[in-house]
């Protein structure tokens, strides 16, 4: 790993300099508060709009449906985050000789992957930590107080849920010269983790089987299953960092 | 609680909405910048009516490294 | 011509034996075998897909050969390990930068890559800023340098940790003329203390810093010699006659006259002159002035040319090389 410190601090500036990390921050932020209040004033607005016959037939929101649409929103804004921030990540860098320009230096292959692919890890870190905190505020005013222990892990395991998504467009754009390549590749993987997560008994081990566990903990309930899911996401992340790497050694620049 | 009463608690979307629109047009006017398709204008109205996704997809794939 | 060492002998900076890379059905490189020894400036010389870009890859460790190896400093390229010492400095013919990086933090990040810290680091950073004429323009984003400036940038990414062995590929293709001489000559105060080889399609450019050259056309090596022995044994000698304005119309009856003197061995008309090939070129001088003077012709010129590189590479590759290029 030569190398590492001076890439992952110049990985870092970039995704702060690029406006990349603000940008996500900012739309993160934005789905942690609208979640809340679409739970709340959803069925509002039916009611108000909608026959007395329709409007009585709308149940009053209540906490958990904050929960879950925080989960949908910020669930589908940050996979679109993911396969975005990874897809050009190495691609792009291939292509225009700038990984050349590094790799010529006392930088390991290795360790240029480790700083790209941790860099992304930061900033979707940082956007669902900001989504979490304004989502568990909002939550708070509009319904009813949660665990903040509980709120915090289902921002967690959301984040590794986001995680193995960027892994996998990052493979992908590891593996071709391509951006577009690499975010087919992620938009690929996510039809291939619905399509596991479909089924029954491997299901809660899928990044979306993630979301159910951190469903039950923000609402002060345990989880059916968490060790297992948890180490299942981590170790997938991991082994398609290997694959990257192996398959990065043996290009050309 | 009335959608009147709720209006301070969505001031904060509308602002945060309006701060990427500003840094994402702030961006797109620079000299330097080029875009992908090479149409500033194109972006732009990407960057104004995409919502939130709009501007997000501004600053990751539309800005052309130099 | 001396004899080159062998590549792994340690006063051999830069090897190659046997060097060949594939790509499909393209032979890019056949065979190159190359010593470069210590502390010179060795040119690279050939037209576009000659095979210089694709060398300078192999011993960059950026590409892997088909066959052979590539060696700086006796270390073979393949895995890199060369490159994790720190021992080359590489310019990629068409630098391409991180944008929204200032050229000071580019070197910033190379710097540590090196294991710079501090002040020292610092120190180093503007030496090379101003080795390569960048002190001004540092503190702006690499976005909006232009084509010199990026090349520049590149050179001077290369040269920060003074590497024993410098790969640049077309250092100087992106320059005005005054900037050209000015890296040139800082490419030449470089020799001595690093070993550089650099890539040109400017026999000039090669002709003014290098100690050693090689042509290479089609993968192929055609020769490697120092200038001096290049232009000693492939640059026929010619006289350039320039008559008067009134000998001009009978250019060709002067031609033809000419021809017939002592070891002449070809006259070529144009542009109101002509050029004199000979093979004799003590007894041709003083032939042609008698005969000159024999038919009473004015002369507004008559010199005899500096053999150049130029006709060098045009009788090895049988192009020229601008027009190769």
């Amino acid at each position: 790993m030569t190398g590492l410190g001076p890439l992952l601090g110049k990985e870092l500036r970039e995704q702060w300099r690029t406006k990349r990390l603000l940008v996500v921050l900012i739309v993160f932020a934005a789905f942690g508060i609208a979640s809340p209040l679409l739970a709340k004033y959803t069925p509002e607005l039916i009611r108000a709009l909608a026959s007395d016959e329709l409007a009585n037939a709308v149940p009053p929101p209540t906490t958990a449906d904050a929960v879950d649409q925080f989960l949908k929103n910020v669930g589908q804004t940050g996979v679109l985050a993911a396969i975005l921030l990874a897809m050009g990540s190495v691609a792009l860098d291939k292509e225009r000789g700038i990984a050349a320009l590094f790799l010529t230096k006392p930088a390991s292959r290795g360790a240029y992957l480790l700083a790209k692919l941790l860099a992304i890890a930061a900033t979707l870190l940082a956007g669902t930590l900001a989504a979490t905190a304004v989502g568990y505020g909002y939550t708070g005013w509009l319904f009813e107080t949660l665990p903040v222990g509980g709120y915090a892990a289902m921002g967690l395991l959301l984040f590794l849920q986001l995680l193995v998504y960027a892994a996998l467009t990052f493979l992908g754009s590891t593996l071709a010269r391509s951006s577009l390549v690499a975010a087919a590749f992620g938009i690929a993987g996510l039809a291939l983790v619905a399509f596991i997560g479909a089924l029954p008994a491997v299901g809660s081990y899928t990044p979306g089987g993630l979301s159910e566990a951190g469903r039950a903990l923000a609402l002060g309930q345990q989880p059916e299953r968490l060790i297992g899911p948890v180490a299942t996401n981590l170790a997938t992340v991991i082994a398609i960092f290997v694959v990257a790497w192996w398959a990065f050694r043996r290009q050309e620049l | 609680m009335t959608l009147q009463e709720a209006l301070p608690l969505i001031l904060p979307l509308l602002a945060l909405q309006l701060i990427l629109i500003g840094i994402s047009l702030w961006d797109l006017t620079r000299p330097d910048r080029r875009v992908k398709g090479g149409n500033k204008w194109v972006w732009g109205l990407v960057i104004v009516f995409g919502e939130l996704i709009g501007p997000l997809v501004y600053l990751f794939v539309g800005r052309e490294e130099s | 011509m001396p004899p080159l060492p062998p590549a792994d002998r340690t006063d051999v900076a830069i090897g190659c034996e046997g060097l060949t890379k594939r790509f499909g059905t393209v032979l890019a490189l056949d065979g190159l075998d190359l010593a470069v020894p210590r502390g010179i400036v060795f040119g690279f010389l050939g037209p576009n897909g000659a095979g210089k870009t694709t060398a300078l890859r192999l011993l960059s460790g950026l590409a892997h050969p088909t066959a052979g190896r590539a060696l700086i400093d006796g270390i073979s390229t393949a895995a890199g390990e060369p490159n994790r010492r720190g021992l080359i400095g590489y310019l990629d013919q068409n630098p391409r930068f991180p944008g929204w990086m200032t050229g000071r933090e580019l070197l910033d990040v190379v710097g540590q890559l090196y294991g710079m810290r501090g002040a020292a680091m610092r120190q180093r950073v503007d030496e090379t800023l101003e080795l390569v004429g960048l002190s001004d323009a540092a503190p702006r984003r690499i976005a909006g340098y232009s084509g010199g400036m990026r090349q520049r940038l590149g050179l001077g990414q290369a040269v920060l940790n003074r590497p024993p062995v410098l790969l640049l590929d077309e250092p100087v293709s992106a320059l005005d003329p005054e900037g050209r001489h000015d890296v040139l000559a800082t490419i030449r105060g470089l020799a001595g203390s690093s070993t550089v080889l650099f890539s040109t399609h400017i026999l000039a450019d090669a002709e003014r810093i290098c100690d050693r050259i090689a042509i290479l056309d089609h993968g192929r090596l055609l020769t490697d010699a120092t200038v001096g022995e290049l232009l000693e044994r492939y640059a026929q000698p010619v006289y350039r006659i320039e008559p008067d304005a009134r000998h001009v119309a009978v250019l060709s009856a002067l031609a033809d006259t000419l021809r017939g003197v002592r070891g002449v061995t070809d006259v070529i008309e144009g542009h109101g002159e002509l050029r004199v090939l000979t093979n004799d070129p003590e007894a041709t001088g003083p032939a042609l002035l008698a005969a000159l003077a024999a038919h009473r012709v004015g002369l507004v010129a008559f010199e005899r040319l500096r053999p150049s590189l130029e006709e060098v590479f045009l009788r090895l590759t049988g192009r020229g090389a601008e027009a190769a290029a």
